[in-house]
């Protein structure tokens, strides 16, 4: 289903091949490269659901510094509608973590506002960063399907969507929810489809995910374990669809292919990650409306 | 193509007609072929040398020389690699025409090796060109024991390998792309077996290559870097005979046999057998994977005059593993028909086509799909060279070539099947050149090549704004020409001899290249599709001026050189940043061109015969690009900028039996992006990457040694055999084929390399029969 995840599976297919057939060995390297001026992230994904939304600031660190990245604190952050409605968010929880007071959704067909002002390279004058967003309308996901199947002597389940594509350029995200929770929140884990191969199709029967089946963990590697899904009969599992803008598209593709580095036969030149923050600021604040189909694992 | 045919009569029949016109020559000519005496295999690159006047020449690749000299009495000498010298008295009153049969000393082990025929290095027109004979190649130490034309030439001055290993070559500082491949005169698009880590070529087949670094002749074109012409034998074997190996990676068997009095024939093949391996294993045995290259070639002698050459070329891979497949395989037809009207006098016509293709296909449950991808060239051509007097010896022709890609096409079931269109292109060109010797120590040739490139529909052409995005569409209907493009490229090279030992050369060429490869990444993947130059693309362009001093020293055992270039090229292409290559309508939109530049030096010092001998190499060079939407318009390196490059390749013969080689090269890392920053985003970290190309990779470097073993060096029988044993990178380097990031849950990222190589040992054993 999804054009660029599909192709990525021939393409991981492909490379399988080439360390079944040479000797390829890894070994740790030193990098050594003048380290850049701090920049400030923010990442922020507001939602349609009724939940507490979030603004995360942190300052970015030498690439192989090994302390975590620094949290951004003190700073005023603000998202608006276009209708004037405004949430102010604070670091009610922990440092760095602005989130709205009580919890607050996104309304659909509304372009939203961020603005965040720190005085982060600390000269004494705040600096102002915005960016915005527009939150879809929501695509009507009809149901999903989980189905068994075997690959290189492995037991998965398909995850099958049944949805209407409208016509035109969309862009869509995909969360998992496993027994109620959301499956890991994080940018690797996020599908993304576009629609360029089946434009104003009904989409059906066409596989966009795969989960392990749970028999065979003891097949997997323990890193390899962290980052899966893995499935037992009786699960509850849940989809949420959402329309995003192509720029949101790009930045999700962007930080999964440069997350691991080069690819000598498949990938590009390394090249930055883009964002659609003002004021030179890295990251992304983006909107989510998710439509949501379940099912249980046979 | 009706028209394209009623081109060529008309050139065909002017020439005859003015082939009258031509008057009479007060030089004599001495002309003829060089042979081997048993198989009556012409010979290329031997030499004959007439002692009295110190001038000679070597054989072109049909085994033809041709010498302009004054009336009198010479001795001459007629000389081969392997072969026994033959010398003698010749009286030239007037034209003659003979042939000379050299007598054969070359078995599996011989002692003597040299690639540039003596000679020609010093006197012949041509800058930076470098040539290898079938038997230098296989001396090389080979990889996994598979001995690759295109691995021996990376050790070439002024040639870089683009990755560890891979078959991607990079001439002067120019991308693998703006290499032309031809093998029998067809165009090799994909030159690699097995992901890029051996080539198509099977060394047994070849008679020799020549690589011509930039200076291509006018007769060539299309290409902005390089010609590497790869030539099969040319056989007339005398007798059945048989060549082969089995290697750890590999099996190849080359037949040859006349097939009556005029017709012979050469067969070779090379498989694969790693897949023999792997039903071995109980994880992979249902898997398939193997490549294999089948080569035929028939000859047929008509007259003394006339020739025709039928070759034919197949070559595939093949990877399967339970109900997905991947293969992707190479054919080159050509059909040459030559012709001598006297011998002075000759042409050839050329059918040739060639296609690459490959197919990825899915049966699995839910993911059955096909994906396939193409790309075709039907050529035909006339060449005629007509050598009249020391003044004008002219080549002239033309040729056209019709492209046919399908940049792919993908079936689902369930949904509409989804393709690229296909794109289609006419290039004609015709060229003409003359070499013109002035005096006895200097010659000039000089050629005009004209090229007209044109786009034909059907096909859709998007028009896009200042941001790269769609913003118009325009369909072409079926044979409608919707863009010309016209290229005059005119090349001018001089050889000035100071001595018979030295001679200083140069050369100012412009080339243009109208197809390219949508690849950006270092290795390149089989799966990288061609496009032409269009509406939204300009042909891409080189202007470059080389020169250099060669000397031979100690009656020709050495042999050295000095060549300086400097290149200049316009609407030389690069890609945006994140750009999708593969399935994607709007390609040209990913597209971003500006200049480029590229410089260097190449030392190199040959030592062609003696017990030790051998080639020892060293290239300082720059490449850089500047392109307004890329590193913010500021220059950076291309991506095979090799500061410094030092090769040696050495060959040394204890005895008959015992024969040793070793390679070592060096490399200055090649210029990547390296990340000096990161940020985190809900515990993950992504890169903030420093300017393009800022940093350098580690140096590479690496020695790979090989002993071959020759039991009976001297016997009398058929059956010669020889056993090689290498080792691959040996004292086992860890050259870093990719540098990625691993990052685990909760920790931080740290870097780490991929190397593909670690000591690899191998041995093969090899036979005649």
């Amino acid at each position: 289903m999804n054009k660029k995840s599909s192709y990525n599976k021939y393409i991981t297919l492909i490379l399988f091949f080439i360390i079944i057939c040479m000797t390829s060995c890894t070994a740790l390297i030193d990098i050594k490269t003048d380290d850049a001026e701090a920049r400030l992230c923010i990442y922020g994904m507001i939602t349609t659901n009724n939940e507490y939304q979030k603004i995360t600031l942190s300052s970015s660190a030498p690439c192989f510094d090994n302390q975590p990245n620094k949290k951004v604190t003190g700073a005023n952050v603000v998202i608006r509608d276009d209708e004037g409605v405004e949430w102010k968010l604070c670091e009610y929880t922990e440092a760095g973590i602005y989130t709205t007071l009580e919890p607050e959704f996104a309304k659909a067909n509304m372009n939203y506002t961020l603005e965040v002002r720190c005085d982060f390279n600390e000269d004494g004058i705040e600096e102002l960063y915005t960016a915005q967003s527009y939150v879809y309308g929501e695509i009507e996901l009809d149901s999903m399907k989980l189905e068994p199947m075997n690959f290189f002597n492995k037991n998965y389940y398909n995850a099958l969507v049944y949805v209407m594509e409208p016509k035109g350029k969309n862009f869509y995200m995909y969360r998992f929810y496993l027994n109620g929770l959301m499956a890991r929140d994080k940018i690797s884990d996020y599908l993304i489809t576009s629609d360029e191969m089946f434009d104003n199709q009904y989409i059906s029967d066409i596989s966009f995910y795969n989960f392990p089946n749970i028999s065979d963990i003891d097949q997997y590697e323990e890193e390899i374990i962290e980052n899966y899904f893995f499935l037992t009969s009786g699960d509850y599992v849940e989809i949420e669809m959402s329309e995003i803008s192509n720029h949101y598209y790009e930045f999700i593709a962007q930080c999964n292919k440069e997350f691991e580095g080069e690819n000598p036969m498949f990938g590009g030149p390394a090249a930055n990650i883009q964002t659609n923050i003002k004021g030179g600021a890295v990251g992304y604040f983006a909107t989510f409306n998710g439509s949501r189909a379940s099912c249980y694992v046979p | 193509m009706g028209k394209v045919v009623l081109s060529y009569i008309l050139v065909a029949l002017s020439v005859f007609s003015s082939q009258k016109l031509y008057s009479q020559v007060k030089e004599i000519i001495l002309s003829g072929k060089i042979i081997d005496s048993q198989t009556g295999e012409s010979l290329e690159g031997a030499t004959i040398y007439l002692e009295e006047i110190s001038k000679g020449t070597t054989s072109n690749h049909k085994g033809e020389y041709q010498l302009s000299v004054e009336s009198g009495e010479y001795n001459f000498i007629v000389s081969y690699v392997g072969y026994e010298n033959l010398k003698g008295n010749i009286l030239l009153n007037k034209n003659l025409k003979k042939d000379f049969l050299l007598k054969g000393n070359i078995e599996l082990s011989e002692v003597v090796v040299t690639s540039t025929a003596s000679r020609d290095n010093i006197t012949a027109p041509i800058v930076g060109t470098e040539r290898l004979s079938s038997l230098e190649i296989k001396r090389i130490p080979a990889m996994m024991g598979e001995v690759d034309v295109i691995k021996a030439i990376q050790l070439l001055p002024g040639v870089q390998s683009t990755s560890d290993g891979g078959s991607g070559f990079s001439v002067r500082g120019s991308a693998p792309d703006q290499n032309l491949i031809l093998f029998d005169n067809s165009t090799i698009y994909n030159a690699s077996h097995l992901l890029g880590i051996f080539s198509v070529f099977n060394n047994d087949i070849i008679n020799g290559i020549d690589l011509y670094k930039g200076d291509i002749p006018v007769k060539y074109g299309g290409r902005l870097a390089s010609l590497l012409d790869i030539r099969t034998k040319n056989n007339m074997p005398k007798r059945f005979s048989a060549t082969g190996g089995i290697g750890l990676i590999s099996s190849r068997l080359t037949i040859e046999s006349p097939l009556g009095e005029k017709t012979s024939i050469l067969l070779g093949g090379r498989r694969s057998y790693a897949d023999l391996f792997l039903k071995m294993t109980e994880d992979y045995k249902d898997n398939s994977l193997y490549f294999y290259d089948l080569n035929a070639k028939i000859t047929h002698r008509f007259t003394s005059k006339d020739r025709l050459e039928l070759s034919a070329y197949m070559g595939k891979d093949m990877f399967g593993a339970d109900t997905q497949e991947f293969n992707y395989k190479n054919t080159a037809l050509s059909a040459i028909y030559s012709h001598n009207f006297s011998a002075d006098f000759y042409s050839s016509i050329t059918a040739s086509y060639s296609d690459y293709s490959y197919g990825i296909y899915s049966g699995m449950q839910n993911y059955e799909m096909s994906w396939e991808a193409s790309i075709s060239d039907y050529n035909l051509k006339a060449d005629f060279t007509n050598n009249i007097s020391s003044l004008w010896n002219i080549s002239y022709g033309a040729s056209s070539t019709f492209h046919k890609f399908r940049p792919g096409l993908v079936c689902q079931p369930g949904i509409n099947d989804y393709k690229i269109e296909n794109n289609l292109s006419f290039e004609y060109s015709a060229y003409i050149s003359n070499e013109q010797t002035i005096s006895d120590k200097f010659t000039l040739k000089y050629g005009l090549r004209f090229t007209s490139f044109s786009n034909v529909g059907k096909g859709t052409v998007y028009s896009y704004d200042n941001n790269y995005e769609v913003s118009d569409s325009v369909i072409h209907k079926k044979g409608d020409v919707y863009n010309t493009y016209y290229a005059w490229e005119p090349r001018l090279a001089f050889v000035w001899q100071l001595s018979d030992n030295n001679s200083i050369k140069g050369s100012i060429v412009h080339n243009e290249q109208f197809i390219q490869l949508a690849n950006n990444s270092a290795a390149g993947s089989p799966m990288d599709i061609w496009f032409a130059a269009g509406k939204n693309i300009k042909p891409q362009k080189v202007d470059m001026i080389s020169g250099g001093y060669f000397q031979n020293f100690n009656d020709d055992m050495y042999e050295a050189s000095a060549e300086i270039y400097y290149k200049r090229m316009t609407n030389v292409i690069d890609f945006a940043d994140h750009a999708e290559l593969m399935l994607n309508k709007y390609l040209d939109g990913e597209i971003r061109s500006g200049k480029g530049k590229a410089y260097g030096l190449e030392l190199m010092l040959r030592k062609n015969s003696g017990k030790l001998n051998g080639f020892i190499n060293y290239t300082i060079s720059r490449s850089e690009r500047t392109i307004a939407e890329i590193n913010n318009g500021k220059t950076y390196l291309a991506p095979f900028d090799k500061t410094h490059c030092f090769n040696i390749a050495a060959n040394f013969e204890l005895s008959p039996k015992h024969m040793f080689s070793a390679t070592w090269v060096y490399a200055t890392g090649m210029p990547t992006t390296y990340p000096v920053g990161r940020f985190e985003i809900n515990g993950e970290y992504f890169p903030i990457y420093s300017a393009r190309n800022e940093y350098r990779r580690p140096d590479y470097h690496r020695l790979d040694l090989s002993y071959t073993y020759t039991p009976k060096p001297n016997t009398e029988k058929r059956y010669k055999g020889e056993w090689v044993f290498s080792v691959f990178n040996a004292y086992g380097q860890k050259n870093p084929w990719t540098i990625s990031y691993i990052q685990k849950e909760g920790g931080t990222p740290y870097a780490e390399m991929v190397y593909l190589f670690g000591v690899l040992p191998s041995v093969t054993y090899n036979f005649k029969f």
